[in-house]
């Protein structure tokens, strides 16, 4: 009785298969396909987050260069702006001392004109002085004045100019 | 002393619950109704906690998906990479035996003390060994290698076919119908908190042992057909 093998063996063969069907349909299968999904999904985003981080990398080196050629850059305009400036105020330098020395001249120019004009007009009044007092001492010995020898004389001395 | 000896065959006999009536009446046994019990029980139990997974899990999906992941870890790593096919199946087994091992619990018998549902259990492995060395390696490798690693113990690799459901139907039927003699017996003995300490060796550790033996067993005996 404890030994006998009856249809309990069957039954339990066919219960085993059912029972293989069942789980494998409502329990291994669903959660292998979540665990699995949860696996792909964790990939790709590694994946991508790799992707990502070697784009950043890729952008931040690019913008380092670019920056390091801005510097370089600015530089350059700097340097331009700079020899730009020293030029235009040479020039200036240059311009200003022409003019202080043209300017210089002009005025030696006047000076001595005026001076000269001064010393004409001293001279003829000198001379007129000087053909006075002669006047007088002649009119006072009594001859008469001869002009012409007057201004010869005073040719002679340097006081009347032609 | 008569009476308690007469209990104890009583509570040992497997009765008949009812008989379908075609083939002159086959009669289905309480340890057939108790699996179909479990059956529903695992199942139902499946469908309430498999519903709605999500990608990132809750603790009921996570405490589900570490289980059914370390059975499956357990499995591949006996079987290997070829044997993964087998897991699914392997995982049902281990989780009938295992809960009609700890049916005493709940003042049930197990139904594995019945030697038609270790048989069955047993011929059904044995089925599956022989049939994954078939397809790992095609009915004329798998023919030779009955001869192998010499031809002179042959007759021994045949004999294994027989011995080795036969081992494992036994062990799993003999543990089982032990403990559940031993506690029976004190039950009728002592019914009042006597069992307890008792029942916790002979229905928890005892069954889940035979549980994993039983398994362990089959899916070593499969590696050793898949393998070249």
């Amino acid at each position: 009785m404890l030994f006998d093998i009856n249809w309990g063996f069957v039954f339990t063969i066919v219960n085993l298969l059912v029972l293989y069907l069942l789980l494998r349909h409502f329990l291994f299968a669903p959660i292998r396909g979540i665990m699995e999904q949860r696996e792909e999904l964790i990939k790709g985003q590694l994946t991508s987050a790799k992707e990502k981080e070697d784009q950043a990398a890729a952008l931040q080196k690019k913008y380092e260069m670019t920056m390091a050629g801005a510097g370089k850059d600015a530089q350059e305009i700097l340097e331009k702006a700079r020899d730009r400036g020293t030029t235009e105020y040479d020039a200036i330098i240059k311009e200003a001392k022409q003019n202080a020395v043209r300017i210089m001249d002009e005025a030696r120019r006047d000076i001595e004109a005026e001076r000269e004009r001064n010393l004409r007009l001293l001279s003829s009044e000198l001379a007129g002085l000087a053909v006075a007092a002669a006047e007088k001492a002649v009119d006072a010995q009594g001859g008469a004045f001869d002009e012409e020898m007057m201004d010869a004389f005073l040719k002679e001395e340097g006081v009347l100019h032609d | 002393m008569e009476t308690f000896t007469e209990e104890l065959l009583n509570r040992m006999n497997i009765r008949t619950v009812f008989e379908i009536p075609i083939l002159g009446g086959i009669p289905v046994t309480e340890s057939v109704v108790l699996s179909w019990g479990i059956m529903a029980f695992l199942v139902l139990g499946s469908i309430i906690l498999v519903r709605n997974l999500k990608i990132i899990p809750g603790k009921k999906q996570l405490a589900l998906e570490i289980a059914v992941g370390g059975i499956w870890d357990f499995f591949e790593g006996l079987m290997g990479e070829r044997g993964r096919r087998y897991i699914p199946y392997m995982a049902t087994v281990a989780l009938f035996i295992g809960t009609s091992n700890l049916v005493g619990l709940v003042g049930l018998f197990p139904p594995t003390k019945d030697l038609n549902v270790t048989a069955g259990l047993a011929v059904m492995s044995i089925v599956l060994i022989e049939f994954a060395g078939i397809a790992q390696k095609g009915p004329k490798r798998w023919l030779k290698s009955f001869a192998e690693p010499m031809p002179i113990i042959a007759p021994i690799n045949v004999m294994e076919i027989f011995i080795r459901p036969l081992s494992l139907c036994m062990r799993l039927f003999g543990n089982i119908l032990g403990g559940f003699v031993v506690m029976e017996m004190v039950k009728i003995a002592a019914p009042l908190l006597v069992p307890i300490p008792l029942s916790f060796y002979f229905d928890i550790f005892d069954g889940l042992i035979q549980t994993y033996v039983f398994v362990l067993l089959t899916s070593l005996f499969i590696k050793e057909a898949i393998e070249d």
